[in-house]
């Protein structure tokens, strides 16, 4: 009875995850229409919300660092970080970008220049300052600003307060020891839950990159057979980084590929058109300063609402979605680092190599397009995964280029797939920081196997607005946690640090005679 | 210590229910009052008729056993009954509560929330109960927070002539973030509280603790109801936090919240036990 309670979070996932993989498979049609119902409804009713709560969380991000409660540290008053600042920022970048950016590094400009909303004209420079503007926004400080709510709040009550590593910990100023029932279990599923949709989706679109990449180069036939095989190999990988801890693991693939990334990025500004790129950069930059806070709180309900909703308000959901994962992961790197240094630290540097990689990557595939007529743009609408592979080829060393790219690929799948192995298992084993390796290969072959089915039923993209209903509930807890940490460091300030000695212990009463 | 009131009339209290306030007063020892009548705009009477009306409550008021004395002013209310009440050296102010219109308040205010937050002297407000008579003082509830305000409470509370049987002693605390400093933080309270309790033992038959968490004023209320206490003790802080400062501090939320008598002490406050 004391073990079924205490594995009680993974048996009920795991059950829900499977009971769900059983629905993508015997009626993959039925799970994408209701799904797409369940999407379409929330995005319809409740998208504004999404909006209003990345936008409280990136101020509520910059309030921590720049409050006088910025100075806390998370851990012990002397700790010391356990990576470097290197370390820190590759594995902050692996985990919370990685394989999304190389996927939509050429697509999503690409996307938003020949399909801009209905008040802007396709494929006019218009449209092109919008595409950069709005991948600025989409990729910028926002996905950041929510990631950082949820790793700053594990940090905080699981270094600082010594609790468990887990997401319902943070509830424990709310709700005292009701955390350890069913409101508590709630939580924990549906943070697992997300976090294997999302990851299971991730993985599944990932590896159809891969496969791409791969036939572009290699002369075979991209094939579901051959996507299968990425899976398994890659699987393999992650299993094996897993298995040897956080420490060694992903930190050494983290450094690796982020150390690639940056070599891909130098050539194709030097060998590009590093004018053109830098001048983007500029420009977008300042585009993307200046309308920061209408772009923030624009749901557009006059003019291109759905084009909002097919992107903006996708792209918030499905960073809330991924927030458990990315959070929980962030949070157990950042041991030993003060909030301030935290909140800054992760707001500006992924932001930055973001901004840079979209606008060397934006930029070229923006100078073919507008000065040789390359059609990556219609390469990108036909299938997206395509779109970087297309600029590789007006590229010397192309080929070089679309393997350093599988590699890079692969890496960021590893480093993802693992992080998000650890993450479920400790997830489901009560917050323990050293998971047991049982659970992690459950989980491992679980999220493979479960992205192989799908990809074959085709069933991934309903999995994936699943991910994207479960930030719904997410919203709102996120939103309850940013008072559960302001209400902690409230307590530690006003009770702790500047304690008020009790002046009445000091005094003694008598009956007045 | 508690042996001469002020107490504000306005002269359209109900006589019964007012007379029944002078009579819970002489729970606390209070053996003289102080019958403040101030003519405003809003409350204008000649001043012979006021005198008057004045005179007649305070032979009332004196068969009931207490030394009255009585004073008019003209002027700003709340003012005019602070400045009565310190130069008759009133020990407390006792106001009749009547319940507030809600957007009156919130746009002009109220005589009595001013005197509850200009008071530098204890004030008592008394809350009249619709049908039955609130004359006997049984049981009463101090909320404490452990600061400056025990010290300058707790000389009350202790004093013989204050006539009551039970006294909970209530603190209202801020759940700690984790479950180790929550059980430190619980045993601490429930220390300082016995502590106190064991300071007032000899001046009741039962002193129980209570601690609770949550929002302080919603907790004195419940608590307060769900004991049934005559009175609720509090005292007021001197340095409002920023929140308070707009709404108002709880001591000066709590009469109009609370269904039962409020007797508020401010921090400021330096009258000696003797």
């Amino acid at each position: 009875m004391f073990k079924l309670k205490k594995n009680i979070v993974f048996a009920i996932s795991l059950l829900i995850v499977l009971l769900l993989v059983l629905i993508g498979v015997y009626t993959p049609e039925g799970l994408d229409a209701w799904t797409a119902d369940m999407h379409s409804y929330i995005i319809s009713n409740f998208g504004w919300t999404y909006l209003l709560s990345a936008f409280l969380f990136l101020l509520f991000s910059l309030f921590m660092a720049f409050s006088k409660y910025g100075e806390i540290k998370l851990g012990g008053d002397h700790e010391k970080p356990r990576f470097s600042y290197f370390g820190w920022f590759s594995m902050l970048f692996a985990a919370g970008m990685g394989i999304g950016l190389i996927f939509w590094g050429v697509a999503e400009p690409m996307s938003h220049y020949l399909n801009p909303p209905a008040y802007i004209a396709d494929a006019s420079p218009e449209a092109a300052k919008f595409a950069m503007r709005y991948s600025f926004f989409h990729w910028g400080v926002h996905p950041w600003a929510i990631y950082i709510v949820m790793s700053l709040s594990i940090a905080y009550f699981s270094f600082r307060r010594g609790m468990p590593p887990l997401i319902s910990s943070c509830f424990y100023p709310l709700i005292g020891d009701r955390i350890y029932g069913p409101i508590g279990y709630f939580i924990d599923i549906l943070a697992v839950f997300a976090t294997v949709f999302g990851i299971v989706t991730s993985l599944g679109l990932g590896a159809l990159q891969i496969n791409t990449g791969l036939a572009w180069v290699f002369p075979f036939e991209a094939t579901y057979t051959t996507t299968v095989i990425i899976i398994a190999v890659v699987t393999v990988l992650f299993m094996i980084s897993s298995m040897t801890g956080l420490d060694k693991g992903i930190q050494i693939l983290s450094k690796t590929n982020v150390m690639l990334a940056i070599l891909i990025l130098l050539f194709m500004l030097f060998v590009g058109p590093t004018n053109m790129s830098m001048n983007v950069l500029v420009s977008t930059f300042a585009d993307y300063a200046s309308s920061l806070f209408s772009m923030s709180l624009s749901t557009n309900p006059f003019r291109g609402l759905e084009w909002t909703q097919n992107w903006t308000l996708f792209y918030w959901a499905w960073w809330i979605s991924w927030s458990p994962f990315v959070g929980l992961f962030v949070a157990s790197i950042s041991r030993g680092r003060t909030i301030r240094e935290f909140v800054t630290g992760a707001l500006i540097v992924p932001t930055l190599l973001t901004f840079v990689w979209f606008s060397v990557f934006g930029g070229a595939a923006f100078n073919l397009e507008l000065h040789q007529g390359a059609g990556i743009a219609a390469a990108v609408s036909e299938d997206i995964s395509t779109g970087l592979f297309k600029l590789y080829s007006f590229y010397p060393l192309s080929e070089v280029l679309t393997m350093l790219t599988v590699v890079l690929l692969v890496v960021f799948f590893v480093t993802s797939a693992d992080s998000a192995t650890f993450v479920l298992s400790m997830m489901t084993s009560g917050g323990q920081e050293n998971p047991p390796a049982a659970k992690k290969l459950i989980w491992g072959l679980t999220v493979s196997a479960t992205a192989a089915i799908l990809l074959f039923s085709g069933g991934l993209e309903g999995l994936q607005r699943m991910a994207i209903a479960a930030a719904l509930p997410f919203a709102g807890i996120m939103l309850l946690l940013c008072l559960c940490l302001l209400r902690g460091v409230r307590y530690e300030f006003r009770k702790e640090r500047y304690v008020e000695t009790p002046k009445s212990e000091a005094v003694s009463f008598s009956q007045e005679e | 210590m508690l042996q001469k009131a002020a107490l504000k009339i306005s002269l359209a209290e109900p006589k019964k229910k007012l007379l029944d306030m002078v009579t819970f007063l002489k729970n606390f020892g209070t053996s003289q009052v102080v019958l403040v009548h101030v003519r405003t705009s809003s409350n204008y009477r000649r001043r012979e008729e006021a005198a008057e009306q004045l005179s007649q409550l305070a032979k009332e008021v004196a068969d009931l056993g207490l030394t009255v004395e009585t004073t008019i002013r003209t002027g700003h209310a709340p003012t005019m009954v602070m400045e009565a009440a310190e130069n008759s050296g009133a020990d407390y102010v006792a106001i009749f509560w009547q319940p507030k219109a809600l957007l009156r308040q919130a746009l002009i205010g109220s005589i009595d929330s001013d005197i509850l937050r200009m008071s530098n002297l204890p004030v008592f407000v008394y809350n009249p109960k619709l049908f039955k008579p609130v004359v006997v003082l049984d049981s009463v509830l101090y909320a404490t927070d452990f600061k400056f305000t025990d010290a300058v409470v707790m000389p009350y509370l202790v004093n013989s002539r204050f006539k009551a049987h039970q006294l909970y002693l209530l603190h209202v605390g801020e759940r700690a973030p984790d479950p180790v400093t929550e059980k430190d933080r619980k045993q601490n309270v429930l220390d300082n509280l016995q502590r106190l309790a064991n300071e007032c033992a000899h001046a009741y038959d039962q002193v129980e603790v209570i601690e609770t968490i949550g929002m302080v004023r919603r907790q004195i209320i419940r608590q307060a109801k769900s004991k049934g206490v005559d009175l609720i003790v509090v005292g007021k802080s001197e340095k409002p936090d920023t929140l308070s400062r707009i709404i108002g501090s709880t001591a000066e939320i709590l009469p109009h919240k609370a269904r039962c008598n409020v007797f508020i002490i401010p921090g400021i406050c330096s009258i000696s036990a003797s």
